[in-house]
């Protein structure tokens, strides 16, 4: 999931994303590509002494886009995650599955082409997994392609999966296209 | 949802963590401050004594008893005339560096007084021993002195260690900015890779610790120059310096056009360097 973000480079074979050998990037290149991507990977990391309005729009800020043009769609998003409530709290008030919820708001609201996503953390409840599950199709629905890791057979059932065993990755049977 | 009316900063404001550099770099801006103030003032002096110290020898004189330092030259003109090997006598008019001639030949400190440049004709080496044994045969209170132009051995060091001390703060303090913007980078390498893998480009990164690294050069320059200021100030109040003579008010500002400037813009440039050279170490 890190080679795919670009936040590590290989050290040997080929890692392709959108189409490019990610070795053979060049810093702005890569810069561009991951504007394409959206990374809600586990643990989460956050701006502690940064509200959760503004950890969900660290995104669009950074790749300098006015404050004007996005207010709005922080807002959609964080409403959509069901954290409107909490925009002005603290991301270490918040608890694990809302922290998690977080993290995915941040990673979509620049409308990645791919999402990259670690599973929920363990200990929530099964009905804030549905939760996150539901909220992920929700994602994918609107266009994004979503990557995700996990070890919960349940959740990855629903979806065409890639199987990483002893270093080797396979394909189920389902077309993950 | 009615979003915060700004943004917080991207990072974290963490003092504790940056006093050691903070301090580092006060002190270095204190000392290149410090050096440049006595060097002007250093460089003032021996411009004044330059412009005073004129002829093969300059006599002092200052008032005593009843007698003004106006009589005082006076007489001292018509005795130092008829010593043998004087070509001839001058009276300086009075001047605000005369302060500083008087206490470098060793006049007493608050006593007023006169100079006079004396000229001598050839094989003269003994026209200072002459000079003094005739002022005192006649009860005149004077020094004689042949020191000419810059003011001697003192100011020429002082100068040198003004050009050579600041030089060497202002490398240390752009090293301590590298060292400091790595740290920086350090401190902050989760939230930094989190900007990074947001799509931030390489010149937004830099310009973030460029940015906290140059804020804290500046509060830095600011506290270093008021601290060499005020110790200045203590300086001349004391009359410590008085060999290079001490500094004037004007002397205080000396170091803010070229030492204190340059400090901050290198401790600016440094802070990127040392960010741009974290940077290419990561993917």
């Amino acid at each position: 999931m890190r080679l795919i973000c670009l936040a590590e480079r290989p050290s040997q074979g080929l890692a392709q994303v959108f189409g490019r050998d990610i070795a053979t990037l060049t810093r702005k290149d890569a810069t561009l590509m991951r504007r394409r991507i959206g990374s809600a990977l586990q643990p989460s990391v956050f701006a502690d002494h940064m509200t959760v309005w503004d950890n969900a729009a660290l995104t669009p800020r950074v790749v300098g886009r006015p404050r004007a043009d996005y207010a709005g769609e922080i807002d959609a998003v964080l409403k959509w995650m069901g954290l409107g409530r909490l925009a002005d709290a603290w991301p270490r008030m918040l608890s694990p599955a809302e922290q998690y919820r977080l993290t995915l708001a941040r990673a979509i609201v620049n409308r990645p082409e791919l999402l990259l996503a670690d599973a929920p953390p363990d200990g929530l409840d099964t009905a804030e997994v549905q939760r996150v599950s539901k909220l992920i199709g929700e994602i994918h629905k609107a266009g994004a392609t979503v990557l995700m890791a996990t070890r919960d057979a349940a959740m990855a059932d629903a979806y065409p999966t890639l199987r990483l065993a002893e270093g080797r990755v396979s394909m189920s049977e389902q077309d993950p296209s | 949802v009615a979003p915060p009316d700004s943004h917080g900063r991207l990072l974290r404001s963490s003092p504790w963590a940056r006093a050691g550099a903070a301090f580092a770099l006060t002190v270095l801006a204190l000392i290149s401050a410090f050096v440049c103030i006595l060097d002007t003032a250093a460089v003032r002096a021996a411009g004044g004594l330059r412009s005073r110290l004129t002829g093969a020898a300059t006599v002092v004189v200052w008032d005593h008893g009843l007698e003004s330092a106006d009589a005082a030259a006076a007489r001292a003109a018509e005795i130092i005339a008829r010593v043998p090997a004087v070509a001839g006598v001058r009276p300086l008019d009075p001047a605000p560096d005369d302060r500083l001639v008087a206490r470098l030949v060793g006049a007493p400190a608050g006593a007023d007084t006169r100079l006079l440049a004396v000229e001598a004709s050839d094989g003269a080496q003994a026209l200072p021993s002459r000079l003094g044994q005739a002022l005192h045969a006649a009860n005149l209170p004077a020094r004689v002195t042949t020191r000419r132009g810059a003011g001697g051995r003192a100011v020429t060091l002082a100068m040198a260690a003004g050009l050579l001390l600041p030089l060497l703060a202002l490398v240390a303090f752009a090293f301590v900015c590298v060292r400091e913007a790595r740290r920086e980078a350090v401190r902050a390498s989760g939230l930094l890779e989190l900007i990074h893998i947001s799509g931030a480009s390489d010149g937004y990164l830099t310009d973030l610790i460029r940015g906290r690294v140059g804020a804290l050069a500046l509060v830095c320059v600011l506290w270093g120059a008021s601290g060499a200021m005020a110790a200045a100030a203590l300086v001349s109040r004391l009359g410590i310096a008085s060999a290079f003579g001490a500094p004037s008010r004007h002397d205080l500002a000396s170091p803010w056009p070229l030492v204190l400037v340059s400090a901050w813009l290198l401790g600016v440039a440094s802070s990127w360097f040392g960010a741009r050279a974290w940077l290419r170490a990561s993917p």
